[in-house]
């Protein structure tokens, strides 16, 4: 399955949980900020959002990452666009 | 049916609960909790206050979320007593709840002034903020000449303090208790770099203002310094530090230092009896030594870690914790053991006019390190930590 992963910089503050939990997908740029990953990658360089292709339990750790975050700077959605994290 | 009674409804209990239902779908789960709003996010108040994101916004999860997950959520309850040869605890409504595992993330307490007066803030929950934000309030209503705002203390709080001052464009006096931020952590030189960042946006800044007298009858007007001069202020922002609770610990027989008191695997002297979070000083296996982490990171991953634990597959914690806050813009962050006391060397790796790093160093290895206004070698410090080298 696909997932749009996104990660709002002006609400990331660098307290970087999604790192430690999900550090194939999420890692820290030079502004303290969080940038999305394609497992461990960066294709076409640095980037906020992505659309990854994952398996369930990647997904888990995705979310799980998503919810540690103190600020809900990280949003999820699936294939269709439904907004998985934070559920609305 | 395993019965696992967590008190504290904060990020460590919260996730805790959360993983234990994961890790055990048909125990019992319950949270007493001190606060009568369901989980939100401590640090995203400032922004709150600042009026940038909405009250709801703040929540972490949702109203029926616990129902959901079948986690029993007892809001505004006090746990008065631990019985643990028993195993129950006595709440403040005068109930006894049994437990087979019981979880302590109660967290910290503001240190508080001495005296209280209208206008007087202090910013740890929720209610701090919704009071600090009537306060601005009231203040933006006085003649612009009398908007004169205090903080007292130079650590994270009172950073947060003066990002929503200078937000509100509130004039500011920082009276610090030291000669500068995180006095007993960072380098005279780093120190001064957020001083002058602070300085050249408008802050002014007192030194060594150790015990402040209030003056105002029901309402805040002014500063008694330690120079006996007199500082106009309507509003003060407190941010002396935390506190831990920890007299129940102590009468249930826990041992308590700095905290209460807990091995790596987040168990505590007693047995059926774990903690995570602010409240504990741990067994660090990485830093080598105990220690208070009180920061979300390590409620996050001390909750998951004690979850699995609880649920029967004992799990050490392991952990490079950080940090980050910022000044004005200046980010800071801090990584690992960052005890001055506890460092054989702190090496200023980086002196800049406007950043520095600070390493900590300790039987030739590298197990702390500070970023001020560059943070770029966060994760080459952070690794080099876990993997027990140097950068």
């Amino acid at each position: 399955m696909k997932l749009t992963i996104k990660v709002d910089p002006d609400l990331c503050i660098g307290a970087a949980s999604c790192v430690t939990i999900a550090p194939d997908t999420f890692e820290l740029n030079n502004e303290n900020k969080a940038e999305v990953l394609d497992h461990g990658q960066a294709p076409d360089g640095p980037q906020y959002e992505r659309t990854v292709e994952v398996t369930e339990e990647e997904k888990e750790i995705m979310i799980m990452a998503a919810q540690s975050c103190p600020t809900l700077a990280i949003l999820i959605f699936d294939e269709s666009g439904h907004q998985l994290y934070p559920e609305v | 049916m395993t019965k696992y009674l967590i008190i504290g409804g904060g990020i460590a209990g919260t996730t805790a609960a959360e993983r234990i239902r994961k890790l055990d779908p048909t125990g019992a789960i319950t949270i007493i909790d001190l606060e009568q709003h369901r989980l939100y996010s401590r640090v995203l108040l400032a922004k709150y206050v600042e009026g940038q994101i909405e009250r709801e916004k703040i929540f972490l999860k949702r109203e029926q979320w616990y129902s959901e997950q079948n986690i029993e959520l007892m809001s505004g309850v006090e746990v008065v007593s631990i019985d643990a040869k028993n195993q129950f605890v006595l709440t403040s409504e005068g109930r006894e709840l049994p437990y087979e595992k019981l979880l302590i993330t109660t967290g910290g307490e503001v240190k508080l002034l001495p005296e209280d007066l209208r206008g007087v803030s202090y910013l740890r929950t929720l209610d701090d903020a919704d009071h600090l934000i009537k306060l601005i309030a009231e203040l933006r209503t006085l003649p612009s000449d009398q908007q004169a705002a205090a903080i007292f203390g130079g650590g994270f709080i009172s950073l947060e303090y003066i990002n929503i001052f200078a937000h509100y464009n509130i004039n500011t006096t920082i009276l610090m208790r030291s000669l500068g931020f995180w006095s007993r952590v960072m380098s005279k030189s780093t120190q001064d770099i957020l001083l002058s960042h602070a300085v050249a946006r408008g802050m002014a800044v007192k030194f060594e203002e150790r015990d402040l007298s209030l003056i105002g009858k029901n309402e805040i007007e002014g500063l008694e310094l330690k120079d006996g001069s007199i500082l106009p202020t309507r509003l003060l922002g407190v941010g002396i530090g935390l506190e831990m609770k920890t007299k129940i610990f102590l009468d249930a027989g826990l041992e308590v230092q700095n905290g209460l008191l807990v091995n790596s695997y987040l168990e505590t002297n007693l047995p059926n009896i774990y903690a995570a979070g602010d409240i504990v000083e741990f067994h660090d296996v990485i830093a080598g030594r105990r220690l208070r982490a009180g920061n979300w990171m390590s409620a996050i991953m001390q909750a998951r870690a004690v979850a699995s634990t609880m649920t029967g597959k004992r799990t050490e914690f392991r952990l490079v914790s950080s940090y980050s806050a910022s000044l004005l813009g200046m980010q800071i962050v801090f990584v690992g053991d960052t005890s001055r006391e506890h460092a054989d060397e702190v090496i200023q790796h980086i002196e800049g006019d406007d950043h520095a790093t600070e390493l900590f160093v300790r039987g030739g290895k590298l197990v702390g390190g500070i970023m001020v206004g560059d943070t770029r070698e966060r994760q080459e410090i952070t690794k080099a930590i876990q993997e027990g080298g140097m950068l």
